[in-house]
């Protein structure tokens, strides 16, 4: 009963694949069954790089299929990630099967980088429930405006959160005459209080067109300040310093509030606030 | 030649830059020069809030600015690798007079912490 396995780790090249015979698929098919239940869970993970194995099973389908096929359909295909005694088997036998070293040495990496993290563990925190977004001016995440070469490094936290890209790396006070006097929440939020933003308690009240959108400033203490913004979907976005503007955390997760999302070096929470076309910033 | 330095690692503030001097920018070249190629991908990917490693431009030749970030140097998809993690704190105490004496000693500590 042979069974076609395939390396699911690339993106442009072809996987790589190989046929194992009917003892190594008896070891991998034991496994296999033995996890049953997971199996029906685990989807792919769409990440770049090393996803796990792909088992499928080949072969006209009679009653030497395997039951875990056949009850499926002999061309039933499974994704195995997350289970690692079978991920370390299927990596032998790639480097046996595919003669090639390098690729199992290569795969032991990425297995060891990912294991450790339970798919469900995983799962959870991807699954981000974005909240109602109750600002009718709440822009759209639009990272392609923002994340051009003419404009992404003269932008900052702050021009994305008030939405103008005043291409002068803007910082709260300077347009009106306000500097910042401290790196840290009172040294900053009367800045920004000058440049007509508005202190909230949340982010849940309802802001009528005309009335602006949310956004959050946090302080990396001593440091440096940051902002965050809330687009029209519910979650948040943000543009760290010259980088690119991106809607996930500094653990890749969406953001639903800036107050409880992963801030790196930025461990204070300020207070939300709220901009709006009357808000100059320069 | 006189190599730029940028220290990415800030988001509100711009991030603090400084030029290297003509036998300090020959020496960052030579260190760059006697790395080895890592793997394609091998450089972490750079977070998004915090230390971003330094951004080192001037360099002659078809690729002019290197990125270098925990132990590697990403020279325009080129990526080598600096396991003795020599560069950063070269770099960092380059920029010593300009930069915040507080941030100065934590990311020294944290560069130079095997």
């Amino acid at each position: 009963m042979p069974l076609l396995v395939t390396v699911d780790m690339f993106s442009g090249l072809e996987n790589p694949s190989f046929v194992i015979g009917d003892d190594e698929s008896r070891n991998i098919l034991s496994g296999l069954e033995a996890n049953q239940s997971r199996l029906a869970e685990l989807p792919r993970p769409s990440v770049l790089g090393y996803r796990g194995f792909r088992v499928s099973h080949i072969g006209e389908q009679d009653k030497q299929t395997p039951e875990l096929f056949a009850s499926r359909g002999a061309e039933e295909t499974f994704q195995i990630y997350d289970l690692p005694e079978i991920e370390k088997q299927l990596i032998e036998l790639s480097g046996q099967a595919l003669r090639d070293d390098d690729l199992k040495s290569l795969l032991f990496a990425e297995f060891e980088r990912t294991s450790g993290i339970g798919w469900a563990e995983t799962l959870a925190k991807t699954q981000v429930k974005c909240p109602p977004c109750n600002a009718a001016d709440a822009p759209a995440y639009n990272p392609g405006f923002w994340n051009q070469p003419n404009r992404q490094p003269y932008n900052n936290c702050y021009n994305y959160a008030n939405n103008q890209a005043t291409n002068t790396f803007a910082q709260p006070g300077r347009a009106t005459g306000k500097p910042i006097t401290a790196l840290s929440c009172k040294g900053v939020q009367p800045s920004a209080q000058s440049d007509g933003l508005i202190p909230a308690a949340g982010f849940a009240g309802q802001l009528k067109p005309g009335q602006g959108w949310y956004v959050a400033l946090v302080i990396w203490p001593g440091r440096d300040y940051h902002w965050y913004r809330q687009d029209n979907v519910g979650c948040w976005s943000h543009k760290p310093g010259q980088t690119a503007a991106r809607n996930t955390d500094s653990s890749g997760n969406a953001i639903a509030d800036p107050k409880t999302c992963d801030r790196g070096p930025y461990t204070a929470f300020c207070t939300y606030m709220i901009t709006g076309s009357w808000v100059t910033i320069r | 030649m006189n190599l730029r330095v940028i220290l990415d690692i800030f988001s509100g503030l711009p991030n603090p830059q400084w030029q290297l001097g003509v036998e300090q920018s020959l020496a960052m070249v030579s260190l760059v020069s006697g790395l080895s190629a890592a793997e394609p991908g091998a450089m972490p990917p750079l977070p998004d809030l915090g230390y971003r490693g330094f951004e080192v431009s001037g360099f002659e030749g078809s690729c002019t600015t290197y990125r270098i970030f925990r132990g590697y140097v990403d020279a325009c998809g080129t990526i080598l690798q600096d396991p003795t993690r020599q560069a950063e704190p070269w770099l960092l105490q380059s920029g010593e007079k300009i930069l915040d004496p507080g941030l100065y000693a934590e990311l020294l500590t944290e560069l130079t912490d095997k």
